[in-house]
């Protein structure tokens, strides 16, 4: 089928061809498989209607044409839901590890009762077709889809953490939904580091008081990889705070577009949101773009956008040529920093040594 | 006699379209230290860059020859890799690399080997030890939250770690307290028992040098060695400032 996704809210000029893309030919992708590890505290189910918690009510970001496309493919939610009161340090862990010509999907639900603490870690790896060339961009066949919603009750605090390796040959679609109820708190890393086209986005409604987001992203792209993200916060209850922390490296010709919108509507009297982004740029060729929304219908709300885009500071440059170490690898040093700075948050050793040894 | 480990002859540096330095001749041998005095604005910081190579301070006279070799023709990185270091009067924040992997890097770099784990983090926390640093700040992010004076020990840990021939410390001792000033200053005195290593001590006060063995101090006024004398002068400095420069 033919998809729209990652739709900014408000478009801007069609010819800065920014607003959305489309995708031709998109396979329905058949259910994967998933080797999961589940703490005792927190119970899995595979997904049928509840009576509080329906994750299909949760909007996510890439847009409807995802969730026709999961309508079509043949599976249900595998849901994870931890009780009231409940904090759990221990993850659970999700491995998704997809294979070259076979389009998969996964849907996901992680239920965080009130005052509950649930961390949910995805690593999402692929294996390339032995010999297999690059399919030509309208035919996609190396593919795979995840799909996560999230309900975080009253009080009720999630980690959710993403690390992404998948080879070249790769779109992947990553889609994720959070809705939160007072005081909650919704904390997210989402690490890419590889994959030829990802489409990732996150819509995280803070509908209630107090409730925030934390939404960390880092990737490292080279060669023709491209990297599209649509986030979106959603502040419709008082003194809700949303912050995305985007920071990655662009190198040969890889392409980044990040659609970042904090939408403060009626209601959200107090609120904060924040959007940074910082970009290093290590080729002529790399093509790099931000759109960052901030609409407003309230009027005591704040919202902020910094950005740092380019090559190094000469500053930061001298200070650490002055310690005997050249300008090459001095960037090295720093794309490799980017992604520790994000890494360093990471609440799981074993996550963090993953990634660590992903930048070997 | 002893051996010129740095001659700078006739030394002019210009920043953007102002010449700052205007013929500056300055010699340091093997083991000395030198002082550079004189008040703000004077182009002491600038004599400090200008020798490491900071590409935005353009040398438009002179020559500056370290260990025999003419530094003009080498990047900053390789000055380093020479044996020069400059500690800096604002060292500048690095999210995402702490101060113990850059230190290992750094000296990796140099070398061009690797450095066993052990035995690098040994001799970090000897020479953390001395300066009264935290053993925990080897792991935090380089100078990332690190309060004035953590800084400015963080560059003298890395001036301990690096050993290098000759260190330029630039107002090294600005912004600290007596007792931070004591610490760097003992940091200051272990570098130069350890290596005989030479110093050009940047300063505009006397704070940091109670401690330490002067050679040689040197009075920088409006871009000009104005005044040359052994540690006497210092403390007439103390006494009187600079107004009789001026």
């Amino acid at each position: 089928m033919d998809m729209t996704v990652n739709r900014l809210p408000a478009p801007t000029w069609n010819w800065l061809r920014v607003n959305e893309v489309n995708l031709r030919n998109v396979p329905v992708p058949a259910e994967g498989q998933i080797e999961t590890e589940t703490p005792d505290t927190i119970s899995y189910s595979y997904y049928n209607k509840k009576e509080n918690f329906s994750p299909a009510d949760i909007s996510g970001a890439v847009g409807a044409d995802l969730d026709v496309l999961l309508e079509e493919s043949d599976g249900g939610f595998h849901s994870w839901e931890i009780a009231s009161g409940v904090k759990e340090s221990a993850p659970v862990r999700l491995h998704f590890c997809y294979e070259a010509e076979k389009p998969v999907q996964n849907r996901i639900a992680i239920h965080a009762c009130e005052d509950s603490e649930i961390t949910v870690i995805m690593d999402f790896c692929g294996e390339d077709a032995a010999g297999s060339e690059q399919t030509a961009p309208q035919n996609i066949s190396d593919f795979a889809v995840v799909q996560t919603k999230i309900c975080a009750e009253r009080g009720a605090k999630v980690h959710l953490v993403q690390i992404q390796k998948l080879p070249e040959s790769f779109t992947f679609l990553n889609d994720t939904g959070t809705s939160c109820g007072e005081g909650a708190q919704i904390e997210t890393i989402q690490i890419v580091l590889g994959g030829g086209k990802t489409y990732m986005g996150m819509r995280t409604d803070l509908g209630t008081k107090a409730s925030t987001l934390e939404s960390k992203i880092g990737y490292l792209l080279d060669k023709k990889e491209s990297l599209d993200m649509n986030y979106l916060a959603y502040h419709t209850g008082a003194k809700t705070t949303s912050r995305m922390d985007v920071s990655g490296v662009l190198r040969g010709e890889s392409r980044k577009l990040f659609r970042g919108t904090i939408d403060f509507r009626n209601g959200s009297v107090g609120a904060k949101g924040d959007e940074k982004e910082d970009v290093l740029l290590f080729s002529e060729g790399v093509v790099n773009r931000t759109i960052p929304l901030i609409l407003c219908e309230e009027e005591d709300v704040e919202g902020n956008h910094g950005a740092t885009i380019g090559r190094l500071d000469e500053a930061l440059l001298f200070y650490l040529a002055s310690r005997g170490i050249e300008e090459e690898e001095i960037y090295e040093m720093m794309a490799r920093a980017r992604i520790d700075a994000i890494c360093n948050e990471i609440p799981d050793e074993k996550t963090r040594e993953l990634v660590q040894g992903y930048l070997v | 006699m002893t051996e010129k480990l740095l001659q700078v002859k006739n030394l002019s540096v210009r920043v953007e379209e102002k010449e700052i330095l205007h013929g500056i001749d300055l010699q340091i041998g093997r083991g000395e230290t030198h002082v550079l005095m004189g008040p703000n604005g004077a182009g002491k910081s600038t004599l400090g860059y200008a020798l490491m190579g900071n590409p935005a301070y353009e040398v438009t006279g002179g020559e500056i020859l370290f260990d025999g070799k003419d530094l003009s023709e080498l990047s900053v990185a390789e000055r380093a890799k020479a044996g020069l270091f400059l500690s800096f009067q604002n060292p500048l924040e690095v999210p995402g690399i702490t101060l113990s992997n850059f230190i290992r890097s750094a000296l990796e770099q140099r070398t061009g080997e690797r450095i066993r784990l052990w035995d690098f983090r040994k001799e970090l926390e000897a020479k953390m030890e001395v300066l009264q640093m935290d053993k925990s700040y080897a792991k935090r992010d380089l100078n990332v939250g690190f309060s004035g004076g953590e800084k400015k020990k963080a560059e003298i840990l890395q001036l301990l770690m690096m050993k290098p021939s000759l260190a330029i410390l630039d107002e090294t001792d600005s912004g600290l307290d007596v007792d931070a000033v004591r610490t760097v200053s003992r940091g200051v005195e272990e570098y130069q028992k350890d290596k005989d290593g030479s110093l050009l001590i940047i300063t505009h006060s006397t704070r940091i040098l109670e401690a330490l063995h002067v050679d040689v101090t040197h009075v920088l006024v409006d871009g000009k060695i104005v005044a040359e004398g052994d540690a006497s002068l210092v403390d007439e400095i103390n006494e009187k400032g600079f107004e009789q420069y001026l």
